[in-house]
């Protein structure tokens, strides 16, 4: 999914590599950090002939993306659907297991609303997606969206085990509706973009900073930016 | 670890199975205090392979205790209490005893077949940790 984000946003900036290697994305970002929007932006990217995305959240969004580019066809091919539960969740890939034509996309919004069980919800939820992106048929791309604090002090470090590439959304301070975004992958520079959600619904993307700023603890997890 | 070694031998001859010897060197290197329990599990014929009509398929376990443990195909994960401690928490171990009988009875061809529905596989996925007995 991680190349999918820089189609999405654009070339992040004179020292992006030519290629953005795929693996699967962990977006992090607090609450009202963009992770919805920028995940509906990744699936509409390459308007109408992209690959058929499935996107899901425990509710729905609060307000759907102007179309991909303009391209009424960008909204035909992306499916939305509300599992409440892991297990409905469960279902879900299941269901879309046993499809003749599963989707080339798979988005994961809400990580923190279905991490339900023992100590090893986290693990078990992200190896869920993983099974439901790679098996049995071609794999799909995969994007998981996770509300930072998380839910625990373990969760992230164990979420990192199933997500190569992390995508972390940061507000700047006093500047409402602007996020810097930055993509970390292994043995990759560190890409960047800026955001600003615009009043009407829109989403400005320029490049930005690839270097975080030089800001810690931005997981919001107590604990220092581990690089 | 000469009768480290002898045992294992002793067990892989009665199953009929040979492994070679930097082979077995190899898995105790590597896994250490999962490498005998592992080849235990695959003597004893304990990894089954459930695969649903769509073609999803995981691994259940059939731990020394009795309990079945879950384990995934594409990714490393199992139920069992070693994976959520050792492996995640503690990192001092690559995989369990479980993820490790799994590999090395695909290697072996010593898995047995089960096939299920795509409600049942979605449960076997579900499975919650289990405690040790």
């Amino acid at each position: 999914m991680a190349a999918a984000l820089e189609r999405a946003l654009g070339p992040a900036g004179p020292e992006a590599d030519a290629s953005v290697p795929e693996a699967p994305l962990l977006v992090l970002g607090p609450a009202g950090s963009g992770r919805t929007a920028l995940l509906l932006r990744a699936a509409l990217a390459g308007g109408g002939d992209g690959p058929r995305a499935l996107f899901l959240a425990p509710s729905a969004p609060s307000r759907l993306p102007e179309g991909g580019g303009g391209d009424p066809r960008a909204l035909q091919r992306l499916e939305l659907r509300y599992p409440p539960t892991l297990a409905a969740l469960a279902q879900e890939l299941g269901a879309m297991a046993a499809r003749a034509r599963p989707p080339g996309l798979l988005l994961l919004d809400g990580l923190e609303h279905y991490i339900q069980g023992g100590p090893s919800a986290p693990a078990r939820l992200a190896a869920l997606l993983l099974e439901a992106s790679r098996a049995p048929r071609p794999p799909a791309r995969l994007l998981a969206a996770l509300r930072v604090p998380p839910p625990g002090p373990r969760v992230l470090p164990v979420l990192r085990r199933y997500f190569p590439a992390e995508c972390r959304l940061r507000p700047l301070p006093g500047v409402p509706l602007r996020v810097n975004v930055r993509l970390v992958l292994p043995g990759s520079v560190p890409r960047g973009w800026r955001l600003r959600f615009e009043p009407h619904g829109g989403l400005n993307v320029t490049p930005g900073p690839g270097d975080g700023d030089g800001d810690e603890d931005e997981d919001g997890d107590g604990s220092g930016d581990e690089g | 670890s000469a009768s480290w070694e002898n045992k294992i031998r002793r067990k892989l001859e009665k199953s009929n199975q040979q492994l070679p010897d930097d082979l077995l060197l190899g898995l105790k290197f590597i896994f250490g205090p999962s490498a005998v329990p592992a080849l235990d599990l695959v003597d004893q014929r304990s990894v089954t392979r459930v695969v649903s009509p769509s073609g999803r398929t995981a691994y259940q376990v059939l731990g020394s205790s009795g309990k079945l443990y879950t384990c995934y195909s594409s990714c490393h994960f199992c139920t069992c209490p070693a994976f959520g401690f050792t492996v995640l928490q503690k990192s001092e171990s690559l995989l369990c005893k479980h993820i490790l009988a799994v590999y090395l009875s695909q290697a072996m061809g010593a898995c047995q077949e089960l096939t299920v529905s795509e409600e049942q596989l979605t449960s076997i996925l579900l499975a919650e940790e289990e405690d040790e007995g």
